[in-house]
């Protein structure tokens, strides 16, 4: 593993901050660290960087241990929430500050900025000050500082986290096309499960200061491990000890994860026999793209979607849904099943 | 400018405007304006005989003088202060905190006098200083010595809320890129509070060049060695040559306007730098 973190703990006034933090990412990988605020991430990536000491554990960067080694000398590269770029410095002087400290001959760093500046089309602002930019452009410019003294590892906190919602789009494409461009192994941190499922390679989630899983976007999404990380990534409903057609879910308490588009709804209108369940159509919501449903199934909150094109649900129609997937967590184990029959997940029109 | 005005949120431009006005009028301008008519009244020839009086001019010179050691003392001072008061923690720190504007309450003769006995080869320092051959009363040294004591506020009061506001990532991200203490107070931190160690200079100078009560206890008043200028008006008032006196002060009020306009464009010069206008 590229880097390597291994029984990382800390705590801030006796109040445990990090607990027992174990994983490893691989080199030339974008990782996310993701979690709700509080949970521990900006401070790890913190313990990672030198920028705080961890209270026991160990980090390795590149094969070498970095517990006893200041954060000038790690080899990293870090971008901040609020960029901290260096506002009585230009552009040009704020991405060679890190070269210059390397003592880097002057032709070289012209060369190495220029080349920068011109990779991240930037070149139009090298003289430009950090106030004279828009948040889009600071978040690039911290970014090229960061990376150009050829930094072993790179460490984003909340890289998107100040933009608005359509700057924060196109740059996490940006960022993510940089990064394998360049290849430089990182991790980032962030609040928002759409950007690190969007953004990262593979995604650490955690919550209380310990980590809930590891996984690839689509293993994160679709093998949640436990009842947090299923509420977290994505939407979806969680039922529980529910008696659903089809399924053979244990007798004792369990909860069953069940996203939304894993639910077909059916309008009983339309003249069928199903092998479905009932529901209650409880509110509707005009998405554009789709409709959000809220169903009432068992006394209990069920998402679904419905098509925007389609005849509209009414506010307490009943209606039939077939469930596709589900995932059910019983003992601290997770559990995926299908539908038992494929006959039962498809509904027959007369 | 109207057009502006009336565009802001703020209200009251009109009724604001004038109370500013009006009051700077009645206590600025006009005052200033008299000593400078009743300056120019005594006629041309008088006048520059008056101010160009080589007792006269070699006043200017300790004033001037004294007033810039004492600013540049204050500078590195007040920085040393205001920085142990806004990062380090110890017992007394608020005690300290409340005892620094102490000099801008005391009246001067009493501080004038207090510097004099404690200065003096009889006194605590005096004495000590004398060991090694050093006086500093009655020496351009207790001018100096006084003018730091009635401005190190200044400076202290000027760079600790910059401090206090200093974003800590600007360190952190210098550290995570490789700079060492040295540079990232040369590169980082410095940039950012020189505009208010520039203002705290300026109001400590233009302060100690019109000082008056504190210095001449401790100075010794000797013509051209310790003669600050704001005494010769006085000796001037004293002789009721009320004309003299303000020829004298209207240069006095030339030095100090020359100066706190080159100190303001200074720090207009360094903000419009971040801000990338020339």
């Amino acid at each position: 593993m590229y880097i390597d973190i291994r029984h990382i703990s800390k705590a801030f006034n006796g109040q445990s901050a990090l607990n027992d933090i174990n994983f490893g990412v691989q080199e030339g990988k974008l990782t996310a660290l993701l979690g709700p605020s509080g949970c521990g991430k900006t401070t790890l990536l913190r313990v990672l960087a030198g920028l705080e000491t961890a209270g026991s554990g160990q980090v390795a960067i590149a094969g070498r241990i970095v517990d006893d080694i200041k954060p000038q000398e790690r080899g990293i590269g870090f971008v901040f929430q609020n960029y901290a770029l260096f506002r009585y410095l230009n552009v040009y002087d704020n991405v060679a500050f890190g070269l210059k400290t390397k003592h880097w001959p002057a032709a070289k760093i012209k060369a190495r900025v220029q080349e920068l500046l011109d990779l991240t089309g930037l070149s139009d602002l090298a003289q430009r000050y950090p106030d004279q930019l828009s948040g889009g452009q600071k978040q690039r410019v911290a970014f090229v500082r960061a990376i150009a003294p050829n930094p072993k590892v790179l460490f984003l906190d909340e890289p998107f986290a100040a933009l608005d919602s359509q700057i924060r789009q196109e740059l996490r494409i940006w960022l993510k096309n940089l990064i394998h461009q360049v290849g430089i192994t990182s991790i980032f941190v962030t609040h928002d499960h759409e950007e690190a499922i969007e953004t990262a390679d593979e995604i650490v989630v955690m919550n209380q200061g310990q980590i809930q899983q590891v996984g690839t976007p689509l293993e994160i999404y679709y093998q949640p491990q436990n009842e947090f990380v299923a509420n977290f990534i994505g939407h979806s409903s969680l039922l529980k000890n529910p008696d659903l057609n089809g399924y053979d879910l244990p007798k004792t308490a369990c909860q069953v994860q069940i996203r939304p588009e894993h639910v077909h709804i059916h309008k009983l209108s339309k003249k069928v026999t199903s092998f479905g369940q009932s529901a209650t159509v409880k509110a509707v919501q005009f998405k554009g793209l789709t409709t959000n449903v809220a169903l009432d199934i068992q006394g209990q909150k069920l998402l679904a979607y419905w098509d925007a094109g389609a005849t509209p649900l009414g506010i307490g129609e009943q209606v039939q849904i077939t469930i596709e997937r589900l995932v059910v967590f019983q003992n601290n184990q997770s559990q995926i099943l299908k539908a038992q029959n494929t006959a039962q997940r498809q509904i027959q029109v007369l | 400018m109207e057009q502006r005005a009336t565009n802001r949120l703020i209200p009251g431009y009109r009724l604001g405007l004038s109370i500013t006005l009006t009051g700077l009028s009645l206590i600025v301008v006009i005052p200033f304006c008299s000593l400078l008519i009743s300056g120019i009244q005594m006629g041309w020839q008088p006048f520059i005989h008056t101010i160009t009086d080589s007792r006269v001019v070699a006043s200017y010179l300790v004033s001037l003088k004294g007033a810039f050691s004492a600013a540049l003392i204050n500078v590195i001072l007040g920085l040393v202060l205001a920085w142990v008061l806004t990062f380090y923690e110890f017992p007394g720190k608020k005690l300290l905190d409340a005892l620094l504007d102490l000099p801008f309450a005391l009246p001067t003769a009493v501080a004038g006098i207090a510097l004099a006995f404690l200065f003096s080869t009889k006194g605590w320092l005096g004495q000590f200083a004398a060991q090694f051959n050093l006086k500093i009363a009655y020496t351009f040294s207790g001018i100096v010595i006084a003018m730091v004591f009635v401005t190190i506020p200044f400076v202290v009061r000027e760079v600790q809320p910059v401090l206090a506001q200093l974003d800590e990532t600007y360190q952190e991200a210098a550290l995570t890129l490789g700079a060492k203490p040295n540079l990232i107070f040369r590169k980082v931190i410095f940039p950012e509070i020189l505009p208010a160690l520039i203002a705290g200079f300026g109001l400590a100078f233009a302060r100690s060049i019109g000082e008056y009560g504190s210095i001449i206890f401790i100075a010794g008043n000797q013509p051209f060695k310790t003669e600050i200028t704001p005494l010769t008006i006085m000796f001037k008032l004293e002789a009721h040559d009320y004309n003299g006196a303000t020829a004298i002060a209207c240069v006095m009020l030339l030095f100090s306007f020359v100066f706190i306009y080159v100190i303001h464009s200074l720090q207009r010069h360094f903000e419009n730098k971040r801000l990338g206008k020339k």
